[in-house]
């Protein structure tokens, strides 16, 4: 079975995104297209996401970070910074079931607010980021 | 982690191999072998005989720090291991910390709660065994992720948090050693990598068929897979197992049989002797289920 | 929620937006009259328009709820007009512009409104409820909403709560010169839609159907044809309605924030984000797509040349598939890009070459396993390199790339689901495409493939289309693994070995070469309107379907007439010419003296339609000659055009001008379905009832560059040609103030004095008469039916065209004689206003060909033309014919004067010698007996008309008869010798009718 060359190609493209962020501090609409390509339907989303700044950049003193995403419904989910993963069903679903997406809207726009700077910063507590990357962070914490 | 699996399997080789040259074998392993994140596939036994053995060679002669975790306390070393025990220094048996969740939850928590120790890098390991993933991902229930897509899905989601965690985890810990510069082990790689290995008990067959096999391949790109032959398992008394061991997937590169093969022979007192294979033969079914995943 | 009838989801959830506990509270207290409960309030509105004025309110919000089958059906095929445009072009509530809307502008509360309501019962309570929900959904789409339709199909959406955001003005239209109460009516319905668009039905999980998508905008009810009585009332109402709505809006939108709600909204973006951009840039690109898709299945059907011809132009990539792999959810195909283009028809005349692509497309298949083993080790290594590519590039002669390079597309399901790629295909890319570089990887990747289609050559006509089964079943890749983030890198870089740099550029493709503009083409007016560029440019091409060419005039002041441009081609020549010629001619003194202020043919003007459906009249530069018009008319009627350099003037409604939107009507419903939004499928539905014509549109103003005739399609498929009618049918059928076109023969024409104090604008009015209406052979007047003749009005808003004057006027001056000189004009788009035609500025004017051969209908001026008697009812300013007997002379007006008798010219001098001749100036000869003319005004008694004083003038010929019995000098005739005679058959024309007393009818006789 071929690899898959899509990571490659979602890679470039965030760092395109991040480079032009970086310049102009706006978005051309190629990039957004092209995101719409490579990402499917969930780059709307995500985008959406990102217009809310609903990515929060979560650390804590040991440094140790991790991103919450606030979901449409209020829900928070959790995503790691070293690999892809997001507590949503959508990503078990068309990410490791199915295998029809890229991503689920969470973990991109995770990605599209780090690499345009536009992610909030939380500060927590060792323990606080115990349960939160455990994923019984229940609380809003 | 595939190299550490090599260093053990050629730590651990036939006598009549070239197990002298110990040494040195160990500290190359960067041949054919990465330091990616390896799931070991096998029957309960032989896996947890196989990590433990990982993990007290990683400890003594591999100078890492292991963290073992697994669902039965381990009361004894298994047998396999006393055998090889014996060329092991007993100190560096302290450098491996035994860990009991009896949850998955409690399992999070627990890989969850590495970073904690992080800041003081002594204390962060860099080996991280998990022993039978599977005992804790069965029947998880209330784990929190009702939701559509039935049980499967949330299994399968139940997994991979498991492994992204540990992979989070593992990249956080190798970031902070590298941070502090420590030089943890004699394998003086490029980068002190905190790796991991895990294993997940199963049968040969049902490897294709499990969904939670599918999401481990995705997080750990290499599989370790323990297959019983037939010929011990039919013909030869219960004292000696014969076991053919496969490395494979992106972590190995294995030139055209896209993985490596190994003899695992466990001897009637319980020693694990392994032996390399010749690349001739086909590698199991296995991997070529694998391939049709 | 109180409510409980139990209709189906969507109406459900529409209701209970729109009705919250506050709504209905406040609805219950507002409305006075009658406290109907809720069922019974939904009965009544079954029964539309009844019982409208009792609960104003109530009705309004009920009917909301409520759901035509046809109407959800309609609007799934319209809700593009819906989702994008404002609500102006759906409904006619950009009418209510009137001052009414200024005193509401702030939002009344709900008290007063009812009264507001009440406070007209002398109108007709027409409830257009459909247009209400039509005005409420089409608000609502004003912003942009989440594209639920390909969104769902893909993944289970995940449905925001409604955010109540302060609307502004980013996502409406800003009108360059509206009026300020455009403004505040738009932030009016603004406001309210936020409610109708919360209301989507649940959007369903994994995939399970996109028709939540049509669901969205399905609740805007069928769209009746608005009645212009009921207009102003329906307005009104909904301005009530969106002042209810307004106020218990923002309580509503409270409660919906909670998560259990969450699948059941639907949000908008916000306005300004990335998300809002993308959405726009989507949906117009889904348009695009499934206009370019329904213009290159139109194209197939004509030969290849088109799609060869398409091939050949800058920025269609031309590949040849090699390889398709599926790969989450996309298809990458690895693709040769050929440098040429492959035409089919280059191999159907090579016939040698033809043979070989079997065989070579056997090979592409059979080297597929090869490479599916190999792409693994390919990808790995950057090379693309193999043995089979070379053997089958050594063979592939007639290709001769210029560089073999490799690129990896990447397909969208749904691009691939109509492509169907499998290797060896040929594929055309059309722009717009991306194309990204990995840095590290040798092969480009190609994005945004929408336009892509496969070139079928004439080897593969054989072949049906392919459907998915005879497709090489795509391989699907492995899953890319998960233990690797991209961006999520905090401070650090994947350490992985098989990482590669990255950094690469991105460029778009080829189409930023193509076109100045970074952007490409839009299809959308409202669209580009959004974003104008500088000095009010608009920034994009928009391609737009050119539906009528017409000419306007250009006013001019008296300086710019003395400045030369006017033309000569009236100004008095001194020799006398044949009727026949065109060539300029003296104009007698019944010929009209020529003083139309300009001579020039005008302004070209054009009136183009985009695909959303909403025109737009473009002013272009100033004619220099009639054949430029025609030249324009010929070559752009119809077409497909790019607009480009167009500025926007102004925006204009319906009831500012009139007669520009009687041809938007004309124009209307559109032959295509009109952009739907977002909704593929539902292009292809045929739609029950059509909506409403557009109620405004926008004036641009561009110049002699700013129409590019797209060159691929010889027709645009939106448009609709003025269909040419009988003269009978369109007095018999036509609707007041409706276009027609017809081709008919002038009888007479005459020049109407120009207005008081209108300056020199000339206005002709006509008489046109064809075939149908003189077909009929009975004498006696036909009750009923039509009349012979027709009367066409040209007015002076019309430019009239030179050739078209000539012909009028070489018509006239030549009534003497008998040649039939015989006006045959084409008149296009002309109104039709009580009984008479009336051209105004979009009407064309023409002379139609002469006849085509044996024409279809005899020349009716082959016989003599049949008028109507004159009767108790002939309407002035009509020819008729009459027969009657002298009762009396109008002494006052009689009077005779001598012409020359040689050139009858006026000008004669008493001679110096004799006494008694004259001296005509114009011919230079002595006249001895000049002739003498007369007018004459007499009375008559006609059998038609009893009790009727009817005074004719008559011409020189009658007169002539008339005196001829006369022994004496005509001039010193006697009145009682006149009477008894016995005038006619004449035609006249009837000057004046008037009824004061008795019937009193003035005629001038005139000669056809």
């Amino acid at each position: 079975m071929p690899s898959s060359i899509l990571p490659f190609v979602a890679e470039q493209l965030l760092t395109d995104i991040e480079k032009s962020y970086k310049e102009r501090s706006q978005l051309p609409d190629d990039l957004l297209i092209a995101l719409r390509s490579v990402f499917g339907s969930c780059a709307l989303q995500a985008l959406d996401l990102v217009d809310q700044r609903s990515v929060t950049c979560v650390s804590s003193p040991s440094g140790r970070r991790v991103f919450r995403v606030m979901g449409g419904s209020g829900q928070m989910y959790t995503c790691y910074t070293s690999c892809h993963y997001c507590p949503c069903p959508a990503f078990s679903m068309l990410v490791l079931k199915r295998n029809t997406s890229l991503l689920c809207k969470h973990i991109l726009a995770a990605c599209l607010c780090q690499a345009m700077g536009l992610s909030q910063q939380e500060q927590v507590s060792d323990q606080d980021m115990t349960r939160i990357l455990a994923g019984q962070a229940h609380t809003d914490l | 982690m595939a190299d550490i699996l090599d260093a053990v399997f050629r730590r651990h080789g036939h006598p009549t191999s070239a197990s002298s040259e110990d040494k040195s074998v160990l500290s190359h392993s960067t041949t054919e072998c990465d330091g990616s994140s390896v799931v070991v596939i096998g029957k309960r036994g032989v896996c947890s005989a196989l990590l433990f053995l990982t993990a007290v060679t990683a400890a003594s002669e591999l100078g890492h720090k292991v963290i073992f975790y697994t669902h039965t306390v381990i009361q004894k070393f298994p047998v396999p291991v006393q055998e090889s025990m014996t060329s092991l220094k007993p100190d560096s048996l302290k450098k491996i910390k035994f860990v009991y969740p009896r949850s998955l939850e409690e399992l999070l928590l627990d890989v969850a709660s590495l970073h904690e120790l992080g800041s003081s890098a002594a204390a962060a390991p860099s080996l991280v065994l998990v022993d039978g993933l599977d005992s804790y991902l069965h029947g998880m229930d209330g784990v929190g992720r009702a939701g559509a897509g039935g049980p499967q899905r949330e299994e399968m989601s139940a997994t991979a948090h498991l492994a992204a965690l540990l992979i989070d985890t593992s990249s956080f810990l190798t970031r902070i050693s590298e941070k502090t510069g420590d030089s943890r082990c004699i394998v003086k790689g490029p980068a002190v990598q905190c790796r991991i290995i895990v294993s997940y008990h199963s049968d040969w067959e049902a490897v294709t068929t499990d969904p939670k096999l599918s999401v481990l391949d995705r997080y750990f790109p290499t599989r370790c897979t323990l297959v019983q032959e037939l010929r011990s398992m039919a013909a030869r008394d219960e004292s000696q197992h014969e076991w053919q061991v496969y490395l494979s997937g992106a972590g190995v590169s294995g030139g055209t049989a896209n993985g490596q093969q190994w003899h695992l022979g466990v001897r009637a007192n319980g020693a694990m002797e392994f032996s390399r294979t010749s690349k001739s033969k086909e590698p199991g079914d296995s991997d070529q289920q694998r391939e049709g995943v | 929620m109180s409510i409980s009838v139990r209709r189906k989801r969507k109406s459900r959830d529409l209701r209970c937006i729109l009705f919250p506990e506050d709504v209905k509270d406040t609805l219950r207290i507002t409305s006075s009259e009658t406290k109907m409960p809720v069922s019974s309030s939904l009965k009544s509105w079954q029964r539309c328009g009844d019982g409208f004025l009792d609960t104003p309110i109530q009705k309004k919000t009920k009917t909301v709820g409520q759901k035509h089958a046809t109407a959800r059906q309609s609007l799934l095929q319209t809700p593009a007009e819906y989702r994008e445009e404002p609500v102006h072009i759906a409904w006619s509530s950009s009418e209510s512009e009137p001052s009414d809307c200024e005193d509401k502008s702030p939002p009344p509360r709900t008290v007063v409104t009812p009264k507001q309501c009440q406070s007209q019962p002398q109108h007709k309570p027409r409830l257009n409820v459909s247009s209400y929900l039509q005005l409420l959904n089409s608000e609502a789409d004003e912003l942009p909403a989440i594209e639920s339709g390909s969104d769902l199909s893909d993944e289970e959406d995940e449905v925001r709560g409604h955010q109540e955001k302060e609307p502004d003005n980013s996502g409406a239209i800003s009108d360059c010169n509206s009026p300020e109460k455009d403004k505040s009516e738009e932030k009016q319905p603004r406001e309210t839609q936020i409610v109708p668009d919360v209301d989507i039905s649940d959007y369903p999980s994994d995939g399970e159907g996109s028709t939540a998508g049509e669901m969205a905008s399905s609740n805007v009810a069928e769209p009746d044809p608005v009645d212009s009585t009921g207009r102003r009332l329906l307005s009104d109402w909904v301005r009530s309605a969106q002042a209810l709505l307004q106020t218990p809006q923002k309580q509503a939108n409270c409660q919906f924030k909670t998560p259990d709600d969450s699948n059941k909204k639907r949000r908008k973006f916000e306005s300004g984000g990335l998300a809002e951009r993308l959405n726009q840039l989507q949906s117009r690109q889904r348009s695009a797509v499934s206009f370019w898709r329904h213009q290159s299945t139109a194209d197939s059907t004509a030969t290849t040349t088109t799609t060869a011809a398409a091939a050949g132009k800058l920025g269609v990539l031309a590949l040849r598939v090699l390889h398709v792999q599926e790969d989450c959810g996309l298809s990458v195909v690895l693709c040769q890009r050929l440098q040429e283009a492959q035409n089919p028809t280059e191999e159907q005349q090579n016939p040698a070459q033809e043979q070989q692509n079997p065989a070579q497309e056997q090979q592409d298949e059979q080297e597929d396993p090869a490479q599916e083993q190999q792409n693994p080790a390919q990808e790995q290594q950057d090379e693309q390199e193999d043995p089979a590519q070379e053997q089958q590039d050594a063979v592939e002669e007639q290709e001769v790339p210029a560089e073999r390079d490799h690129c990896l597309v990447l397909f969208s399901r749904e691009t691939v689901t109509h492509l169907a790629p499998s290797p060896g295909d040929l594929v055309h890319v059309h722009p717009p495409w991306q194309t990204l570089v990995i840095e590290g990887e040798s092969r480009s990747v190609i994005l945004s493939t929408h336009f892509s289609q496969k070139v079928l050559s004439a080897g593969r006509r054989n072949h049906a289309d392919p459907s998915p089964k005879h497709r090489p079943h795509a391989l699907r890749c492995s899953p890319y693994p998960l233990n690797h983030s991209w961006g999520l890198w905090l401070d650090q870089r994947r350490a992985s070995p098989a990482q590669r740099d990255r950094g690469g550029s991105r460029q778009t493709g080829v189409c930023e070469r193509v076109w100045p503009e970074p952007r490409g083409v839009c299809d959308s007016l409202l669209e580009a309107l959004e974003s104008p560029g500088p000095a009010g440019a608009l920034e994009q091409r928009l391609q737009v379907a050119l539906q009528r060419v017409y000419c306007l005039p250009i006013p001019q002041s008296s300086a710019l007439r003395l400045h030369g441009l006017r033309r000569s081609p009236h100004t008095p020549s001194p020799h006398t010419p044949s009727p026949h010629t065109p060539s300029p001619h003296t104009p007698s003194p019944h010929a009209p003296s020529p003083r139309n202020s300009s001579n020039s043919p005008g302004r070209l003007c054009v009136l183009v339609q985009d695909a959303w459906g909403m025109f737009s009249e473009v002013q272009l530069q100033a004619l220099v000659s009639e054949e430029q018009l025609q030249h324009h008319v010929l070559q752009w009627e119809g077409r497909s055009c790019l607009l480009q350099g167009v500025k926007v003037l102004r925006r204009v409604t319906r009831d500012r001008c009139a007669p520009l939107f009687s041809l938007i009507d004309s124009l209307w419903p559109p032959t295509l379905p009109l952009r739907v939004h977002g909704d593929a499928v539902s292009c292809e539905e045929s739609r029950t009832t059509a909506p409403a014509a557009p109620s405004f549109c926008y004036r641009l103003s561009g110049s002699e560059a700013s129409v590019v005739v797209s060159q691929e399609l010889p027709m645009s498929p939106l448009y609709l040609p003025a269909v040419m009618q009988s003269l009978k049918d369109i007095l018999q059928g036509g609707k007041e103030g409706v276009r027609c076109s017809f081709t008919a023969n002038v009888v007479f024409s005459r020049l109407q004095p120009s207005g008081s104090g209108a300056g020199d604008a000339e206005s002709w009015l006509l008489f046109v008469t064809d075939a149908s209406l003189q077909g009929e052979e009975e004498e006696e007047p036909r009750p009923g039916c039509c009349r012979r003749t027709l009367p066409v009005c040209l007015s002076p808003s019309h430019v009239l065209q030179r050739s078209v004057r000539q012909a009028l006027a070489s018509q006239s001056s030549s009534s003497s004689s008998s040649s039939s000189s015989s006006c045959h004009l084409t008149l296009k788009d002309v109104l039709l206003q009580r009984g008479c035609i009336v051209c105004s500025e979009q009407s064309t004017v023409r002379l139609a060909p002469a006849s085509t051969g044996a024409s279809l209908h005899p020349d009716p001026l082959a016989q003599p033309v049949l008028l109507d008697q004159l009767g108790p009812d002939t309407p002035p300013h009509t020819l008729c014919r009459l027969t009657g007997v002298v009762v009396g002379v109008d002494e006052e007006t009689a009077y005779s004067w001598p012409v020359c008798s040689r050139c009858e010219s006026e000008r004669l001098e008493r001679a110096p010698a004799t006494q008694e001749g004259f001296f005509c100036t114009v011919c230079d000869t002595e006249v001895v007996r000049p002739t003498i003319k007369m007018q004459l005004e007499v009375f008559l008694s006609c059998p038609s008309l009893i009790d009727c004083t009817i005074r004719i003038k008559l011409q020189q010929k009658t007169i002539d008869s008339v005196l001829s019995s006369l022994v004496s000098d005509p001039a010193f005739c006697e009145v009682e010798s006149v009477l008894g005679k016995e005038v006619g058959p004449v035609s006249a024309y009837v000057r004046v009718i008037t009824r004061t007393s008795g019937l009193w009818v003035g005629l001038e006789e005139i000669s056809l």
